[in-house]
């Protein structure tokens, strides 16, 4: 069996990551008690999120400055895949709200900028479905993820930084990595982040794989 | 590009249809706000009912930024003048019918429902700087959901999020103006909204070349 080894490395770091992410000890912490084990997932999901709409970001930009149907798929599902994971990061970080802030939702700017760049990343599958001609599908659609991409990073980056946030590290909170993620959780946190964003570059390849597949039979 | 802007004019000051579409659009919501909210709201129902009817106002508005005016037409434009010129004429066309038209809006509402409060001098300093970037990511929108071939709602869906960032800025530092923060506070906010202006103007200038160019 041919395997390749971020493959592996990834399977692996998965594994380490829900074993040592749910058994290991944490600090015992006011409020947040069990619930800072979430770290281990939910601040995964974003990274990796990041990571894929970063790819598509760059696939966007190769396709304008070089027209070819693969880079505009290569984006599109890296916009897909990077949008599953934003709304797992969401979910996760719900929960993780209900038992620490009380709420499922709350107005805090962090939150708001989630659900904008979900939100832009709908309209992004909305345009994308809207155009027959797969050339012009391709150009437009680049414009506007680079477009989107831009103007997300700057408000999840600027907005935080104007209003308060119930976020560590933003309002006068300080941010985990000051006090709390103790050199136990960063054995942890660090492999953890590294196999979300695996993950979600294994389901990339898969899907743009399959749909090179499903491309060269069509023709 | 200064050629382009005056055929602009022109060619609006033939039908003058998007003038009089846009002050009965200010007028009647205008109008409608003040049967909503009663007279004197407070700022933060006045702000944000501004900040409203200015999203809503700004997308009639520039819906047909970019309209197809035929294939011909796109084709002679595309002859005589770079892309670039063709986008910043048409924003700022566009950019200043927003301001006359945000002035208007102001204007109306103060009528209607009163103004806000004392500081409603640094407030419309706040919504005009904001409504520069408005009009801005706007105009870049338009032009995708135009080069797309598709209509408003397309506009209105890919525009929404894009305008939060624009729109949540400036309402927070029009409310910060309006509660009478000293002018470095509520600064930070003018200067985020001037550089998020600036910031989609380069995109556009960068992209547009390639939206343009079939």
């Amino acid at each position: 069996m041919n395997i390749s080894w971020w493959k592996l490395g990834t399977a692996v770091l998965i594994v380490y990551a829900l074993v040592a992410g749910l058994m290991g000890t944490v600090p015992r912490l006011v409020v947040l008690n069990e619930t800072i084990r979430n770290l281990y997932y939910h601040v995964g999901m974003w990274f990796s999120m990041l990571a894929l709409w970063t790819g598509s970001l760059v696939f966007s930009i190769k396709y304008l400055s070089k027209p070819d149907l693969i880079s505009d798929l290569k984006a599109s599902k890296a916009a897909s895949i990077g949008f599953y994971m934003g709304i797992l990061g969401l979910l996760t970080g719900m929960l993780w709200a209900q038992f620490t802030w009380g709420r499922f939702w709350t107005n805090d700017p962090k939150l708001n900028g989630t659900a904008i760049s979900l939100l832009a990343y709908l309209a992004y599958f909305v345009l994308r479905g809207s155009m027959e001609d797969p050339m012009t599908r391709a150009r437009i659609s680049a414009v506007y993820n680079i477009f989107a991409f831009v103007l997300m990073i700057v408000f999840i980056q600027v907005l935080p930084r104007l209003t308060d946030s119930l976020h560590p590290g933003n309002g006068g909170n300080p941010a985990f990595g000051e006090y709390d993620l103790d050199r136990q959780m960063r054995w942890v946190f660090y492999p953890a982040m590294i196999a979300w964003i695996g993950m979600g570059y294994w389901i990339w390849d898969i899907r743009c794989r399959i749909e090179k597949l499903k491309m060269a039979h069509s023709f | 590009m200064w050629t382009l802007l005056r055929h602009l004019w022109v060619l609006e000051w033939r039908t003058k249809y998007r003038v009089y579409n846009s002050l009965l659009y200010a007028l009647s919501t205008s109008f409608i706000a003040s049967l909503v909210v009663s007279r004197y709201p407070g700022v933060s129902v006045w702000s944000g009912l501004m900040w409203f009817l200015m999203l809503f106002n700004s997308i009639t508005a520039c819906s047909d930024a970019f309209r197809n005016e035929g294939e011909r037409r796109h084709i002679f434009y595309r002859q005589l003048s770079r892309p670039e010129d063709i986008f910043f004429s048409r924003f700022l066309f566009h950019g200043l019918f927003g301001l006359l038209l945000v002035c208007l809006q102001f204007g109306l509402l103060c009528f209607f429902i009163g103004a806000p409060s004392a500081h409603w001098s640094s407030m419309f300093l706040h919504i005009l700087i904001g409504s520069v970037s408005l009009m801005g990511v706007l105009s870049l929108t338009s032009a995708i959901a135009a080069m797309s071939g598709n209509n408003v709602s397309m506009m209105a869906v890919m525009s929404f999020p894009l305008l939060i960032p624009v729109l949540m800025i400036g309402l927070e530092g029009t409310l910060q103006a309006g509660l009478g923060d000293s002018l470095e506070q509520a600064w930070k906010f003018a200067l985020g909204n001037m550089a998020m202006g600036g910031l989609v103007a380069a995109l556009g200038y960068l992209l547009f070349p390639y939206l343009w160019n079939t």
